[in-house]
């Protein structure tokens, strides 16, 4: 999109005062969770001290009170978004979570999901925690995203906001400047945030520390926090290269991605708890079709192709996970790909719980190969199964085409 | 009251933006675009000028953050939608791309991605079939939760192909109040719309 024509950003400032809210330029958000250890041999050490005594609020004439003042207006703003989920399962199902990661200070941290098909979680000073959807879809179970979620608790319970405020102040005003000229993850503020890497370094290498002592106290398997990175890094490789980690602006003065996922395996070391990938899945599976298609309407088929892939091959028998790449491929249209849109598509309805767009995208594929019974078969199996779709009248318009 | 404050909140944010000195034409009359579309202003619009490289124009009423009218004309095979992003050090980003040939629910997707490249969430609610300048076109309704501010707009759009070329106006603006206000105009607008020889 031409930058030109973007909004203003006038949450820039808010994105640097919270630990994390930072994506990777346009493409996969990865999150703040996603910087480096910097450490060369991490480990567990001794067991920190980061559970128990709920914070007092801070007076709001003191720095910290002022930045709770600065988050918890954006929280109120946040609250009344049009791209806030508001489904109380969910919510409830997130609350229980952090519970179980943190004990009673959960009663201080309020998870908002927001839609967005990047991935990224961010966590505010004041308890915010805000988590993607591009993040949910990418996880693969319960274990994985209490992994991004602990590292960024343990963000918010060491205040490690206002010691990078404090560091910040001298960039605020350019951060600001910046700001104006767009979203989150534009090439500008990514240049002035990785001034404050060298300073955040140490605070990510303490979050991942934190974050897997409660990982693993939670009785969730540890090894998947490293999975987390695993997955990621075949979609950052796709623009990227295979050297993603020391060519990006932001990720340059920070370990290759790959050395994280290994810090973070050796962290874990031979743990074994719960993975709970069922129950995740059960939670998300109201949502988790839109967020596909979010995914698909990015149009960067490379990276989407990469994940729906994974999907697949994780889950064989999961009719969204095919009918995913194969509209993928379908859309991506390389002379390759309409066979296997063809493939994944017939193997999607061969389940017998495909969602109904899985029948108009075969449906368009056949329309273009000219095989107009099977176009006529699919189209009409989609209007059976959604007659009200919003593109029903367009549908039909090509069914009364193909009709003899 | 609620929708009182937030209109007034809008027009404010409008006035302060109508400030942020953009060049603009006021336009009227009959406007020619890629000089292959023709259309006839039924009131005064605003272009804002922009580099040759952008592949669009961009109209607006109430200003660019609150309404954008984007007409594509004449876009030729292998010709992408979107201006090319700066260099960031990485691959480029795909870009949605025209291809002579496509179908209506392509042009559609070509104009979704167009929208939704950087985050922000599309949801189609309409798409039917239509005329538009006399050929055979598709018109969608759509909306657009953009990423960066958070606002809820509404979209409308039109898409065609003529001799291997394509053309599409799409209008998004805030759905409280703008979308509503301005609709008329725009299909108003998009009435007049004639190929030229």
């Amino acid at each position: 999109m031409n930058r030109s024509h973007q909004p203003l950003h006038r949450r820039g400032f808010l994105h640097a005062a919270c630990c994390h809210g930072l994506g990777f330029s346009g493409l996969l958000g990865a999150s703040a969770w996603a910087q480096g250890t910097g450490t060369d041999a991490p480990s567990l050490g001794t067991p920190p001290a980061l559970v128990g005594g709920r914070f007092q609020r801070p007076a709001l004439d003191s720095e910290e009170g002022g930045l709770w003042a600065l988050m918890d207006r954006e929280e109120a703003r946040l609250r009344r978004s049009s791209q806030v989920l508001r489904d109380s399962r969910l919510q409830a199902y997130l609350y229980d979570m952090v519970c179980r990661l943190v004990g009673d200070s959960c009663a201080d941290i309020r998870v908002h999901v927001v839609r967005t098909p990047l991935f990224n979680a961010t966590m505010a000073p004041n308890g915010m925690m805000q988590i993607w959807t591009g993040l949910l879809l990418r996880v693969d179970n319960e274990a994985q995203l209490a992994a991004v979620m602990g590292h960024e608790i343990a963000h918010y319970l060491e205040r490690h906001s206002l010691e990078r405020l404090r560091d910040m102040k001298s960039r605020a005003a350019l951060g600001q400047f910046m700001g104006l000229f767009g979203g989150v993850g534009t090439l500008a503020q990514l240049g002035v945030l990785s001034g404050a890497y060298a300073f955040s370094r140490e605070h990510e290498s303490r979050a991942d520390e934190l974050g897997m002592h409660m990982l693993k106290r939670a009785g969730y398997r540890a090894q998947e926090a490293a999975q987390v990175w695993a997955n990621l890094l075949g979609e950052l490789q796709i623009r990227g290269g295979a050297d993603v980690g020391q060519r990006s602006p932001m990720m340059a003065s920070h370990p290759p991605v790959a050395t994280r996922r290994d810090d973070l395996l050796k962290l874990a070391g031979d743990d074994t708890g719960e993975r709970r990938a069922e129950a995740l899945a059960q939670v998300l599976a109201a949502h988790r079709l839109d967020w596909i298609h979010d995914e698909i309407r990015r149009a960067q088929h490379d990276e989407s192709l990469v994940l729906f892939g994974r999907l697949v091959r994780s889950q064989p028998g999961d009719a969204q996970a095919w009918y995913a790449r194969g509209e993928s491929y379908r859309q991506r249209a390389r002379p390759e790909d309409l066979a296997l849109a063809q493939q994944d598509l017939q193997q999607a309805v061969a389940t017998g719980e495909a969602p109904a767009v899985a029948h108009r995208a075969l449906g368009l594929l056949h329309q273009q190969q000219n095989r107009k019974p099977q176009a006529i078969a699919a189209f009409t199996q989609y209007l059976a199964l959604s007659p009200q779709a919003p593109d029903s009248a367009l549908v039909r318009s090509y069914l009364t085409e193909l009709e003899p | 009251m609620k929708k009182i404050t937030t209109l007034a909140l809008t027009l404010s944010l409008a006035a302060l933006l109508s400030a942020c000195g953009t060049v603009v034409n006021q336009l009227e009359g009959e406007q020619r675009l890629g000089q292959r579309l023709s259309v006839q202003l039924p009131t005064a619009w605003n272009r804002f000028e922009q580099d040759a490289s952008v592949p669009y124009q961009v109209w607006t009423q109430e200003g660019l953050m609150l309404d954008q009218l984007r007409i594509w004309a004449a876009i030729e095979p292998e010709q992408a939608l979107l201006q090319k992003p700066a260099y960031d050090g990485k691959k480029e980003a795909q870009l949605p791309t025209f291809r002579a040939g496509l179908r209506p629910d392509q042009w559609v997707g070509l104009l979704e991605a167009v929208y939704a490249t950087d985050g922000s969430v599309v949801s189609i609610d309409k798409v039917e079939p239509t005329t538009w300048a006399g050929a055979r076109a598709v018109r969608f309704e759509f909306a657009l939760a953009r990423q960066g501010d958070d606002l809820a707009l509404r979209g409308v759009g039109w898409a065609t192909e003529k001799d291997q070329a394509f053309f599409a106006a799409v209008f998004t603006a805030p759905r409280l109040h703008f979308y509503g206000q301005l609709l008329p105009q725009v299909q108003a607008l998009m009435r007049t719309a004639r190929f030229v020889p």
